[in-house]
């Protein structure tokens, strides 16, 4: 899948940029007709010449900016085009006669006046924006105040003013809506993109733990022959893990698992630790495959852990279906040294390897030690249905 | 109230030569290489620090194992196992022979000297692996007595935790749990010693005639 290249944001930009340059489009064609009956009417063809020149210029220029830019043209050139408008409206008063002045056909100023009011659709800044409105909107009723000569000419006058004044504040507020959303879903990418970066580092995180403190281990030139042994053999069982990972293979080590069968075959593992598994009441408590091996890197992270930090004379294991049979518990005791047992004074294998990952398999850690009175871990989880199984 | 004695019983030399240097703490009054010499002397002793493999091939014929518990017991011996045997059910084998506690030799001194002074206090000793086997002959009805508060100090000890612990825990003091410990073993052990193996080969789950070569031919009185 290629990488999105632009923002959504700039999608919308470039959106009411389009949009812009459309309406002023239709609006150079629509005007188009008046034009020779707007010079042989008019008594200043000179002047009603160069207001349609300048129109034409100011339409088409901002629609080419705004499509070349993919974005509206910007504050300076709002401001421009208003101005323009704003003048064409004044003039008009001497150019276009007051009979003349409804309808493109004759007079092109207040059609021009409505193209405008929805090109501020891009304008940025809500004041600014209002102003410019306005300044539309008193011109327009200055070009209009001579054609009203009586209560019969209001609604015309009227309803002329009001299309400028609803058709702008709509497309205003329409873009408005549409940059928000741009906003709005390039916030949501980039938080998807930071949760899935972090996953990625978090799964790193994970793939590489064990075995670094395994490394350390073997690192450590006082170890006998035989705990080395032992080492290796773990160590080549976490290094093929770490390929899978590397090598972007789902890690699965199979069908679901017996959790005394996985809670045994850990504590085997760590045969050179004075270690007893007490497994019998975890007998035919199944985990599904993510689960297994989650606890598996959890329970490998622990003995790791103790095997480095603990100094304990004494390991248990002890894996339980509960009394209820609504979950099941794993405990993990040493009588080592313990330590404070606060979450700032976890490392990466307590806090990612075993609370974080398995709170994601829905299984709640509880970590209790203190200092010469060696250390508990409880891994906790309750059956999200019955059945003897986790699911 | 004396001193305990202790005597011991074990194939290994060096081990008997030294066990008195080694644990400065106990009384000492014999060392033996075999049951048979043991109790051709007799020797003034309350508890016996017994290994489990004593054939070899200077006294091939040495009795051994349960079988080796079930006499220092009749001889009126408490017994304390202290060995490299890890096998649960045959540590277990030797409890319901009458034996009061299992040491392992991978044991520090100091857990070892522990354990053995708790023997001759007459607590029962036994390793987690051991417990946890109680623990599921309470879980399944095998052992219906203990209280709520004796399945509570089960339940810790089978997961290696200390009175210390316990304490926090369950918010009661070490001397108490200690009491109940003491009282849960003493059913324990008598449940283990009335028991015929086949009824704790079903509470157990395990299959018949799994324990039948490790248990003793007659439980203990």
């Amino acid at each position: 899948m290629a990488p999105p290249i632009s923002s959504t944001r700039s999608e919308a930009e470039r959106l009411i940029a389009f949009f812009v340059g459309g309406i002023r489009t239709a609006t150079v064609i629509q005007m188009a007709p008046s034009m020779p009956y707007a010079l042989k009417e008019t008594e200043y063809p000179v002047l009603a010449a160069a207001s349609w020149a300048s129109a034409l210029a100011m339409l088409v220029g901002i629609a080419v900016v705004g499509f070349a830019r993919r974005r509206p043209p910007g504050p300076g050139w709002e401001v421009a085009d208003v101005a323009v408008a704003v003048a064409l409206l004044v003039i008009g008063t001497w150019t276009v006669p007051p009979e003349m002045r409804f309808g493109t056909w004759e007079g092109f100023q207040l059609a021009y006046a409505v193209c405008v009011a929805c090109s501020l659709a891009g304008a940025r800044r809500r004041g600014i924006w209002a102003a410019l409105i306005l300044a539309l909107a008193a011109a327009e009723v200055f070009y209009v105040a001579p054609t009203v000569d009586g209560v019969r000419d209001l609604p015309i006058a009227v309803g002329n003013l009001l299309t400028l004044l609803a058709l702008g504040p709509l497309t205003w507020i329409s873009a408005r809506v549409l940059l928000r959303m741009g906003d709005k879903a390039d916030e949501a990418r980039s938080y998807a993109a930071r949760i899935a970066r972090e996953g990625e580092e978090r799964r790193a995180r994970l793939a590489v733990h064990n075995g670094t403190a395994l490394l350390r281990l073997l690192a450590d030139g006082s170890a006998d022959e035989a705990t080395r042994a032992r080492l290796r053999a773990q160590a080549e069982a976490e290094a093929n893990r770490m390929r899978a990972y590397l090598s972007g293979t789902p890690r699965v080590d199979g069908g679901q698992t017996d959790l005394a069968a996985l809670v045994s075959a850990v504590g085997s593992e760590h045969a050179d630790m004075p270690l007893a598994v007490v497994a019998d009441l975890a007998v035919g408590v199944r985990l599904e495959p993510g689960l297994a091996t989650d606890l598996a890197a959890a329970l490998r992270s622990l003995l790791l852990n103790v095997h480095q930090h603990a100094h304990a004379g004494q390991v248990v294991i002890h894996a339980e279906e509960s009394v209820d049979g609504d979950g099941w518990a794993v405990t993990v005791h040493d009588d080592g040294v313990g330590f404070e047992a606060v979450p700032e004074a976890y490392g990466v294998g307590l806090r990612q390897v075993v609370v974080d990952q398995l709170s994601t398999r829905g299984v709640a850690a509880e970590i209790t030690s203190m200092p010469g009175l060696g250390t508990t871990v409880v891994l906790r989880a309750r059956y999200a249905a019955r059945g003897g199984e986790e699911s | 109230m004396h001193a305990a004695r202790f005597a011991m019983v074990d194939d290994a030399t060096a081990l008997r030569a030294s066990i008195a240097d080694l644990l400065p703490a106990m009384r000492f009054t014999s060392v033996h290489c075999s049951v048979e010499e043991l109790l051709g002397e007799r020797p003034d002793a309350d508890v016996v620090i017994l290994d489990l493999h004593l054939a070899n091939a200077l006294q091939p014929g040495a009795s051994q194992g349960v079988a080796a518990v079930s006499q220092v017991i009749a001889a009126g011996y408490r017994v304390c196992v202290y060995t490299q045997e890890e096998r649960r059910f045959v540590l277990a084998a030797c409890l319901a022979a009458g034996a009061l506690g299992v040491v392992s030799k991978a044991s520090s001194l100091e857990d070892a000297e522990a354990s053995f002074l708790a023997v001759a206090e007459g607590d029962l000793v036994m390793p987690p692996a051991v417990t946890g086997l109680i623990e599921v002959l309470a879980r399944r009805g095998a052992l219906t007595i203990l209280t709520p508060r004796q399945r509570d100090v089960l339940a810790g000890r089978a997961r290696g935790l200390t009175y210390a612990e316990l304490s926090r825990s369950l918010f009661l003091s070490e001397s108490t749990l200690r009491g109940y410990w003491r009282d849960l073993t003493d059913m324990v052990s008598q449940y283990l010693q009335a028991t015929s193996p086949g009824d704790i080969e079903r509470a157990l789950g395990l299959g018949p005639g799994d324990l039948i070569d490790w248990w003793p031919d007659r439980p203990a009185a």
